[in-house]
């Protein structure tokens, strides 16, 4: 950690093996597409760098990143997504949304489908609450949405997945 | 459906703006360390003080995530969390020791620095930087704000590409520069001052001790230089293709070549001993009494 | 508790996340409810199921080698604009060049020959000429590179950015119309000292103004 610290390349190469598959995850769900995910992921990992003068290793790595991915991951994608907006015509808006498919169990398939198909304020709230585990304040320290709108999107985004999956 | 999905991501803005925040931190600090501050749009104002604390108060624009201040030994950072450097104004005051070393970066925000007497170095692109109060080096920089220092500095470097560089109670070392701003330096206390523009307008006023010097050089702006009457000092004008008014006192500008429009004027004010070097392309050089 | 309320307040019931009195409440009724009982047992199932969506996940190619690049890029534009870079050494070459020529050339007034320091006599014209001449492109090859690398930039910055950034270069145009005056002025007076001075001053402004604009590249 002090290497990369101190700028050491491959030191920083080695932390970001131990948890890309983490952030990956994290931006996949949040971003809906895997191209947008891997920009997103790559983003991530550049900014930390940056930023890791200022990482002051109380904690692991991973617990230090964890909310900086959320953070980029959720503004890099609007201004990623005004620029490409430019690119797709307003039909194509549906492979943008489309999700990736992870693979798991079939019922795992359809919640990650429905998922990637949730308006983007529902599903980063969902994400984070229900399938990461933050608590309301939380997502809004990490968002800068009010802990009662974070409220008001995890249960719109609960009752527009079970409607979707009849459950 | 599609319509329903469309009419959801117009929304989606408004879902997830911020809520203002006012934001309080403070941390100890070294009398002396660094200070690092970061806020890409509204305004910064630094405060020296006594107290070996950092303390950050202020409003964090909508789309700010937050204020991060970590001090870490002798450095600390202060920087606004936020990837978008366009829109999102945070207004910051922050105390930080007065020997702080200090540094500011910045897109747009209005910078201004007081109480401060260790260093400061701050760069902006449209944001305006204003210092005040005594420092022992500083060096500032923007591309279309202005700049205005007053206060004795020892060591004094002011940039800037369109905005104006006003320095007043200038003192030690200056070096002053600008593409198409006014550059305007007032002062008697300095020991060096070089001071360069293209196009802008150059003006100076004020007094020169025994041994100091004073550089100028425009290629097209006008310069105007004001001194008391009882000026001394040794005068090196020249210009190409400009005009030389001069109110001191000495011989007319005489003709450096027959072939060119170049004119030069070298001349001794008063005892001599300080030393003044004017240079233009195009631009006028007025060297004036003041009244 | 009307079966309604409780499924007003089911999601709060899930997350723990009501006040005592009311988490009481709701559990009397489920108690009581057998719809609302399956109602509660579908939620639960369905967030258990949202829990234990992999949190991992790798991507198809590895980005690595993206990152690394963004990286090196930036440190790289930060150097240049540090003064460290080949281009600023470029510059800094031109200039010495160009003080070498004006410590050579004669003075106005002077006579037709100089001499330098170890009594060789020199031929200002022929070498100052060709030596100005040197120095000057290397000036122009410099802020070649400095253009080239910043229209390299400028296809991956956004819409704003970009018009930021031409905002920035309209400055660089004011330069350039203070480089053309001197050089016309160095045309009627090639060998003028001072001339020669300004025109490496402001060849180094523009240099100075690029150098800026490509680290401003780099945070927009």
């Amino acid at each position: 950690m002090r290497e990369a610290q101190a700028g050491n390349m491959s030191a920083y190469e080695e932390l970001y093996r131990d948890n890309v598959g983490r952030i990956y995850g994290l931006c996949l769900r949040l971003a809906g597409n895997s191209s947008l995910a891997e920009e997103l992921t790559q983003d991530v990992f550049v900014r930390a760098w940056q930023k890791i003068g200022t990482f002051r290793g109380e904690s692991a790595f991973s617990t230090w990143l964890y909310p900086l991915a959320v953070n980029v991951a959720l503004s890099e994608r609007r201004a990623r997504a005004r620029r490409s907006a430019r690119v797709f015509a307003t039909d194509d808006l549906a492979s943008y949304d489309r999700p990736e498919k992870p693979p798991g169990p079939e019922r795992g398939l359809d919640l990650e489908r429905a998922l990637g198909e949730l308006p983007e304020g529902a599903r980063a709230v969902f994400v984070l609450h229900d399938v990461e585990g933050f608590k309301h304040q939380e997502i809004a320290e990490l968002t800068g949405i009010a802990a009662g709108t974070s409220k008001a999107q995890l249960h719109r985004a609960r009752r527009l997945l079970r409607e979707a999956l009849g459950r | 459906m599609r319509t329903t999905r469309l009419a959801f991501l117009l929304l989606l803005p408004a879902a997830l703006t911020t809520a203002e925040g006012r934001i309080e931190q403070r941390q100890s600090a070294a009398p002396d360390g660094i200070v690092e501050i970061d806020n890409p749009a509204g305004s910064i104002r630094v405060i020296g003080w006594a107290k070996n604390e950092i303390q950050v108060t202020g409003v964090l624009g909508q789309g700010a995530s937050g204020v991060d201040l970590s001090v870490h030994g002798r450095k600390a950072v202060v920087s606004v969390d936020t990837m978008n450097p366009h829109g999102i104004k945070s207004d910051l005051e922050i105390r930080v020791p007065a020997g702080s070393r200090v540094q500011i970066d910045s897109f747009a925000a209005e910078v201004s620095v007081e109480g401060v007497n260790g260093e400061v170095r701050a760069e902006t692109v449209n944001g305006s930087i204003r210092l005040s109060g005594g420092f022992q080096a500083a060096e500032v920089s923007s591309v279309n704000g202005s700049i205005e220092v007053s206060g004795n500095t020892k060591r004094l470097q002011a940039e800037s590409v369109n905005g104006a560089v006003t320095v007043k109670g200038a003192g030690g070392e200056i070096a002053a520069s600008s593409v198409n701003g006014l550059l305007s330096v007032a002062g008697s206390a300095f020991d060096r001052a070089s001071l360069e523009t293209v196009s802008g307008g150059l003006r100076f006023e004020g007094d020169l001790r025994p041994e100091a010097s004073l550089d100028a050089s425009s290629v097209s702006g006008a310069t105007e230089f004001v001194f008391p009457a009882t000026v001394s000092a040794d005068f090196v004008i020249t210009t190409f293709s400009g005009e030389i008014v001069n109110e001191l006192g000495g011989p007319t500008p005489t003709r450096s070549s027959k072939w060119t429009s170049e004119k030069e004027l070298e001349f001794t004010a008063g005892k001599g001993g300080a030393s003044v070097t004017i240079e233009t392309l195009s631009g006028t050089i007025r060297l004036r009494k003041r009244p | 508790m009307t079966c309604e309320r409780l499924r007003e307040i089911l999601d709060d019931y899930a997350d723990g996340s009501l006040s005592e009195a009311e988490h009481q409440e709701a559990e009397l009724h489920l108690a009581s409810c057998a719809a609302c009982r399956s109602e509660e047992r579908k939620l639960r199932a369905f967030l258990g199921e949202a829990a234990g969506l992999r949190h991992e996940a790798q991507p198809g190619r590895d980005l690595w080698p993206g990152i690394a690049s963004r990286i090196e890029a930036r440190a790289r534009v930060l150097r240049f604009a540090r003064r460290g870079g080949l281009l600023a050494g470029l510059a800094a070459a031109a200039a010495l060049v160009l003080a070498l020529v004006i410590g050579r050339t004669p003075r106005p007034g002077a006579g037709a020959a100089s001499v330098e320091p170890g009594g060789a006599s020199v031929q200002p014209a022929a070498i100052g000429t060709a030596d100005i001449e040197k120095a000057e492109t290397e000036y122009l090859r410099a802020t070649s590179q400095l253009i080239q690398t910043l229209n390299a930039r400028r296809g991956s910055m956004s819409p704003e950015a970009q018009k930021q950034m031409a905002d920035l270069e309209a400055n660089v145009a004011a330069i350039d119309t203070a480089l053309r005056e001197v050089k016309d002025a160095l045309e009627k007076d090639p060998q003028n000292t001072k001339l020669n001075k300004m025109l490496a001053s402001t060849h180094q402004k523009k240099i100075d103004l690029l150098l800026k604009l490509i680290r401003l590249s780099a945070q927009i």
